[in-house]
């Protein structure tokens, strides 16, 4: 076993994991880890399964075989709630914001603050709201055009960034992100890798990134687990690899298992 | 500001019938508008509401009609003179049928799935045809029990009914909770994002039968308030079980909708639904006084609707780009 990224500690471990589709093995024993405060890529080719697994870990499946830990302890969820409520995130990309509501009120959905005033009728305060959900973003050097501005006018990467954020802000343990990047321009990709450089110097959450454009994540990534046909093919610290070694392993690894 | 184009709407026709027509921007007119917009702007904004959880309620007219004569049927069975309650348990009773019809108009669409406009174009059948049949279309003079009478739509202070004043309050409460509540905020977002609000927690079934409950609650209270109006200057009201029905159910969807409510959901306000039920009031009341008959006050009407739901789908295109 590789030495430790992070600080060591698993955060998440996925341990012997197998998933059929009926006849189709989408997953099979699969184990990986996700140190605490690391940001692991999850790369391979469609079908490769990348998203049956972190599937499995919000929630969304349950693994024929396996087990899941979090925190060295062993946990089963049976939906995505149970799977948020020890606080593993995922970060959906179109589903994310609610165009209609202001910057602020989309940060603070479902889990609003509000005036002390009466017990029954109780008030938004929206004052609060909007400056906490302000200094945050400022915090994460996060750019918006104005805190109360409908999401609807933001871009695409400020669209995402403020989606993670908002994970972050109701702290989330583990982000997953499934390709936070796709479908964004350079500079806008750029935002979005900016702000996970930004959570990792702070190093309170685990992120697990899928993406199968490796030039994009290996920039803000530690370490890269590759996935081929259902099956961990290989494992490299970005330190020690480059993107050539990388497109190496996955198209000789693809023909390797074809052959 | 999408009401922006209605309000200025408004006020070119405000122009346009006082200068065809002296008698038009007179007080004794204004009241005539007022009335008007008084009986059905409550419901409007109540629509509006649904609207923006990307439902609908055409049920509400029946509501109108039928919580005033359930009223009348449980005040005869629970005299005062007899029984000493009379609206005691009358008036809780009527609101709570019409709660209750929302509540299955919620239900039935959330948990179901049947669309809300199918449900609630059933339940207006069912209403409607409840009605006549416990009523046998014939109307009742409403009793008078005070204070309940007063309050509930026969009550005049200083010169202005008390409708007016309830009616004004409730249009400032749903401002209020749209802006200043969860339930605002959570109905905006369950009508923009169905499953992103879901997804982050937002209690997405609970908001819209909560919606649905509003809006037939706020028609039967303003059914009731109606009924009871002759009271005011000094005839009997009565418990007409052809008051309402589809013309304010139509009313009040087209108020909502002329004031800049989109049927899809997301977005709409109470400003709008007092605008759009006053451009109808304007509309209708400037008609009849230069002499116009009712087809051309319902050609108008009619063009209005489409005209002001193209508007609003063009200008949220525009503010997407």
């Amino acid at each position: 076993m590789s030495e430790t990224v992070g600080n060591g500690t698993a955060e998440v471990k996925m341990e012997g994991i197998s998933k059929n589709f009926g006849a189709v093995k989408a997953l099979d024993d699969v184990t990986i880890t996700l140190h605490r405060g690391e940001v692991l890529g999850i790369v391979g080719d469609n079908g490769a399964g990348k998203s049956t697994l972190i599937k499995i870990l919000s929630g969304v499946f349950q693994p024929d075989k396996g087990e899941i830990y979090f925190e060295g302890n062993k946990v089963t969820f049976h939906s995505p709630i149970e799977a948020r409520k020890i606080g593993i995130e995922t970060i959906y990309q179109d589903l994310a914001l609610i165009d209609d509501l202001s910057v602020y009120h989309n940060i603070f959905l479902a889990k609003e603050e509000f005036l002390h005033a009466t017990p029954v009728v109780r008030f938004l305060n929206n004052k609060k709201m909007e400056t906490s959900a302000g200094h945050f973003l400022q915090d994460l050097k996060v750019n918006v055009p104005e805190i109360d501005a409908k999401a609807r006018v933001l871009s695409g990467g400020q669209r995402q960034a403020i989606a993670i954020a908002r994970s972050v802000f109701f702290s989330a343990k583990v982000l997953i992100m499934d390709e936070p990047t796709a479908a964004l321009g350079v500079v806008e990709t750029k935002r979005v890798l900016d702000l996970i450089e930004e959570l990792k110097k702070r190093g309170d959450v685990s992120i697990i990134i899928i993406a199968h454009n490796l030039a994009h994540v290996i920039a803000v990534v530690d370490r890269i687990v590759i996935l081929t046909r259902g099956r961990v093919l290989a494992e490299r610290k970005t330190k020690e690899t480059s993107v050539d070694d990388l497109t190496e392993i996955i198209s000789k690894g693809a023909e390797g298992i074809a052959a | 500001m999408r009401e922006g184009a209605v309000v200025m709407v408004t006020v070119v026709m405000f122009a346009v019938f006082t200068s065809l027509n002296s008698g038009f921007f007179t007080i004794a007119n204004s009241k005539t508008l007022a009335d008007f917009v008084v009986g059905n702007v409550a419901v409007a904004a109540a629509q509006v509401m649904l609207m923006i959880v990307g439902e609908i309620d055409l049920s509400v007219g029946q509501v109108y009609a039928l919580a005033p004569y359930l009223m009348y049927m449980v005040y005869q069975q629970s005299l005062p003179e007899k029984h000493g309650l009379g609206f005691t348990v009358a008036i809780p009773a009527a609101i709570l049928a019409a709660a209750l019809v929302g509540f299955i108009n919620g239900v039935v669409t959330v948990r179901l799935r049947v669309p809300s406009l199918i449900t609630t174009l059933g339940m207006d059948y069912f209403l409607g045809g409840f009605i006549i049949y416990i009523s046998h279309g014939e109307y009742q003079i409403m009793p008078k029990q005070e204070p309940y009478t007063a309050l509930f739509g026969g009550g005049v202070i200083s010169g202005i009914e008390l409708t007016y004043v309830w009616t004004a309050g409730a249009l400032i409460l749903l401002a209020i909770v749209l802006a200043r509540m969860r339930h605002g905020i959570w109905s905006i977002a369950t009508g923009s994002n169905l499953f992103g609000s879901r997804e982050v927690g937002v209690g997405i079934h609970r908001t819209k039968i909560m919606n649905f409950v509003l809006a037939s609650v706020i028609a039967g209270i303003w059914g009731i308030f109606i009924a009871n109006r002759a009271y005011t200057f000094g005839a009997q009201g009565v418990a007409d079980p052809t008051l309402g029905g589809d013309t304010l159910t139509l009313e009040s969807v087209a108020a909502a909708v002329i004031g800049g409510t989109s049927l899809l959901g997301g977005s709409g306000t109470v400003i709008g639904a007092l605008a759009g039920s006053l451009l109808i009031a304007v509309l209708q009341d400037g008609l009849i006084l230069v002499g116009a008959t009712a087809y051309i006050y319902q050609t108008l009407l009619g063009a209005a609707i489409i005209l002001s739901m193209a508007l609003n789908i063009t200008a949220r295109k525009w503010a997407r780009r």
